[in-house]
């Protein structure tokens, strides 16, 4: 089920109400069950993969742990030694390698066979019909890679082999980030199935309260600019000029804030059962560089990246250009895990690019500015940086945005094709599927956002500040959020007059 | 005492909530209260009326509406009434609203227009606009949620719980009158009734009396018919099921007739006005007493009133 969903919001509360209620030993099992019946709402037959990947991983634990123990006991150097090496790196491979040609099937066949089919085409041979159909499961590239993970801590020695085998399937499915992250590490979430969690009056407010955030920034505002970003995007050959450049503006707003909202709202949600996940957003679009935007934007999966695939590959230890290659196999990889499309591997790419031109010019910018006297840690350079990082960011959501490469380059060429600044103006804006209350309901909410943002970028942490606030104040705070997400959050039937309006009886 | 603050507080909190909440949902649910299909109004303004004042209540659809006029009825028989009908009110939903109506009123009579059950198309569950504008303006209780259940399917029943999701995007159509909502204290000056002043143009009419065959078009209306007769019963109040004159066509005739069948199964009287030696003693006019094809305008009540209270 979708977290901004009326189904979460009745199995949420009766989730964790049981959760408090019962033993502390059942309470994992508990959370098991609930997960695969979250999970299962979307297609149950979904849960045999989850559980597959669950299965595969959990004995590859075992396994190298068992291997670990052996070359531990033996000699340096010995026989036994190596052979219990090698069956630790094999094990590793068949988890990969079973993991991802699950990962493979499931989510990049269909994309495969169209590539190999214009190749075979070309050539005039006769093209493949798989015959088949494949539907891509909810989350599996997410808990694909958690479980992976596991696999490889276990086997780099910095968590321990779990013989629990219902624990481990809790970490693997735990429902709160299971679909859409933070790709959790065993190192910090596995270990805290095991512990007690006891029931905090303070911790369940405040990560309610972060969660009421989290639905704040998806309903109000992902889903009000997304309206306009559809239009556009959906229709890209009748806009030109500034209409496709805001779109592209607000399709930033849209896929930070949902993405984020998710994070948030499943942070809130583990807080609230005493589970700390990590921070998977820290403002990103007040990055100074593309390499600090990725420190900042899907924490999880770019920590994951570079522990998993940057670091094994040599990361920068083997070379300046070694290092341009990493970082380019890397987006590459990137791009390809957030969809099943060129445009997504271009996306990737762009920003692949972006950071290697940007290390490869770094000593000429320093000249430059020396030349002209800049001072570089002034706030208006930096301002200056955060601006180009933010267009440049932007600029690459284009791909990651259009269905397909054709459109993505007719929404540039229409982007550079007029120059129309009337159209801020002259009521275009307002027919782009939101009305003019609605539009600028979106920009005050952005406007918020964006003072949150800052404050959250300046150090200040506002929850703890908010908790310390008079009981009027929080009440009405909360209430207002609340009441700002009821009646201008996107959701429900809609409404329209002209239901009502029939007199023929 | 830590504890007790905290309950305290939470408990405060959600007042406030569920206080703001009913106030928004008010605030911003779709309001009939103009011109003459101002359903919002009529449906309200019934529980504006003096508890135990009306001596008749008349359910049904839109061929209840603009049938009887509660004035007139008044002054052939001396009796009160109030019309609690909307617009293409499902049996079902009729249902629920007898025993809405009896929480505030003993009549001695009950009479139910009986045209929706005819209503083949849409068997089990009607459109939104129809449900919502008979479940909205009914106060939250049981006996709605009863009511949300039996007319809308699963997965939309929570949109008529908390009409909020439904109408909350009407902040931007805000009038005054959705902030002072005068109709919540007033009641309805033609206790119900629609008063139609036009006339149809050339509606059809064919003689259906020799029709005797019948039909049933939704098994779930018959059902409904039947709980109504149980409530009846159970209160002791005499019911009374009829069809006004709407110039039915042979196949209504004979969904009619299966709601008459069930009628004398179980010993209830049921009168269908469509018969043409009815129509003949109210002496009604096709060419001036309809509305439209099916639906009777003042003119065509002033003759059907007297004639209908001659029955009671």
């Amino acid at each position: 089920m979708l977290f901004n969903s009326f189904s979460y919001l009745i199995f949420f509360p009766a989730v964790v109400l049981l959760y408090f209620a019962i033993p502390y030993k059942a309470r994992y099992l508990w959370l098991l069950v609930a997960s695969y019946y979250f999970y299962m709402a979307w297609n149950p037959k979904y849960a045999l993969l989850i559980a597959l990947s669950t299965v595969l991983t959990y004995a590859s634990g075992l396994l190298i742990g068992n291997e670990n123990r052996l070359s531990g006991a033996s000699e340096p150097g010995s026989r036994q030694r190596r052979g219990a090496l090698f069956r630790k790196k094999l094990w590793v491979f068949l988890s990969m390698a079973s993991n991802l040609s699950i990962l493979f099937l499931f989510k990049y066949f269909d994309f495969f066979i169209d590539n190999l089919n214009r190749i075979i085409g070309r050539l005039g041979m006769e093209l493949i019909d798989p015959g088949f159909d494949v539907i891509l499961p909810v989350g599996i590239s997410f808990y694909t890679f958690q479980a992976l993970s596991y696999t490889m801590d276990v086997y780099r020695g910095e968590i321990y082999v779990e013989k629990n085998p219902f624990r481990y399937a809790l970490f693997v499915s735990f429902f709160p980030q299971l679909v859409a992250g933070p790709i959790e590490r065993s190192k910090n979430l596995l270990v805290q199935i095991s512990r007690r969690h006891y029931f905090d009056y303070e911790r369940v407010k405040s990560g309610l309260l972060l969660m009421l955030w989290g639905f704040f920034l998806k309903l109000v505002v992902a889903d009000r600019v997304a309206v306009v970003v559809n239009t556009v995007y959906n229709d890209y050959t009748k806009y030109e000029g500034l209409v496709p450049v805001l779109a592209t503006l607000f399709f930033g707003i849209q896929i930070y804030c949902d993405f984020a909202s998710y994070s948030l709202i499943a942070k809130g949600s583990a807080e609230v059962m005493g589970f700390r996940l990590m921070d998977n957003f820290n403002q990103p679009y007040f990055a100074k560089s593309i390499g600090e935007f990725w420190r900042r934007w899907h924490i999880s999966l770019s920590t994951w990246f570079r522990d998993y695939l940057y670091i094994p590959l040599g990361g920068n230890r083997k070379g300046t250009v070694r290092k341009y290659v990493n970082i380019m196999i890397v987006f590459f990889a990137s791009g390809l895990w957030h969809g099943a499309n060129w445009t997504f591997v271009v996306w990737g790419l762009l920003h692949g690019a972006f950071q290697v031109i940007g290390q490869i010019t770094r000593p000429l910018k320093l000249r430059i500015t020396d030349m002209l006297g800049i001072d570089r840690e002034a706030a208006s350079f930096k301002l200056g940086q955060m601006l180009i990082t933010y267009i440049l960011a932007n600029f690459a959501w284009i791909f990651f945005r259009a269905p397909h490469m054709t459109a993505a380059k007719g929404i540039i060429r229409n982007i550079f094709s007029s120059w129309n600044p009337w159209i801020l103006t002259d009521g275009t804006l307002y027919d782009l599927g939101l009305s003019p209350g609605s539009f600028w309901v979106g920009i005050i909410s952005i406007f918020l956002l964006l003072c949150v943002s800052a404050a959250q970028y300046r150090g200040i942490r506002i929850r703890e500040r908010f908790a310390g606030q008079g009981l009027i104040f929080r009440f009405s705070v909360t209430l207002c959020l609340i009441f700002s997400i009821i009646i201008f959050g996107i959701y429900g039937p809609g409404y329209s007059a002209s239901q009502f309006i029939y007199f023929q009886f | 005492m830590k504890t007790i603050k905290r309950i305290a507080g939470i408990i405060g909190f959600i007042l406030i909530f569920l206080l703001l909440l009913s106030e928004a949902s008010s605030l911003l649910m779709h309001k009939q209260i103009e011109g003459r299909w101002n359903m919002t109004a009529k449906v309200a303004g019934f529980y504006n009326e003096e508890p135990n004042s009306f001596d008749v209540l008349f359910f049904g659809s839109s061929h209840m509406y603009c049938s009887v006029d509660p004035a007139i009825f008044y002054e052939e028989s001396g009796l009160t009434s109030y019309v609690f009908a909307t617009q293409q009110q499902p049996l079902w939903i009729t249902c629920h609203y007898m025993v809405e109506a009896l929480k505030f009123q003993h009549p001695q009579l009950m009479a139910v227009e009986i045209n929706m059950a005819a209503n083949f198309e849409a068997p089990d569950y009607l459109d939104e606009g129809t449900n919502h504008s008979a479940i909205d303006p009914i106060p939250m209780s049981l006996n709605k949620l009863r009511m949300i259940y039996a007319s809308v399917p699963k997965g939309e029943r929570r949109y008529y719980i908390f009409n909020i999701m439904k109408y909350h995007d009407r902040w931007r159509e805000l009038e005054k009158e959705d902030f002072v909502r005068s109709f919540e204290i007033l009641t309805d000056p033609d206790k119900g009734y629609v008063r139609l002043e036009e006339t149809a143009k050339k509606p059809v009419w064919e003689d259906v009396s020799a029709i005797k065959e019948s039909k049933i078009a939704s098994p779930k209306s018959i059902e409904y018919i039947n709980k109504m007769i149980d409530i009846a019963e159970e209160e002791g109040i005499r019911l009374l099921l009829f069809k006004s004159p709407s110039n039915a066509t042979p196949e209504e005739k004979m969904y009619y007739n299966s709601v008459g069948e069930l009628a004398a199964q179980r010993g209830i009287e049921y009168i269908d006005f469509n018969d043409s030696l009815h129509y003949k003693k109210m002496g009604l006019d096709i060419e001036t007493d309809f509305y439209d094809q099916r639906h009777l305008n003042a003119a065509g009540v002033k003759k059907f009133v007297p004639y209908f209270s001659s029955f009671l």
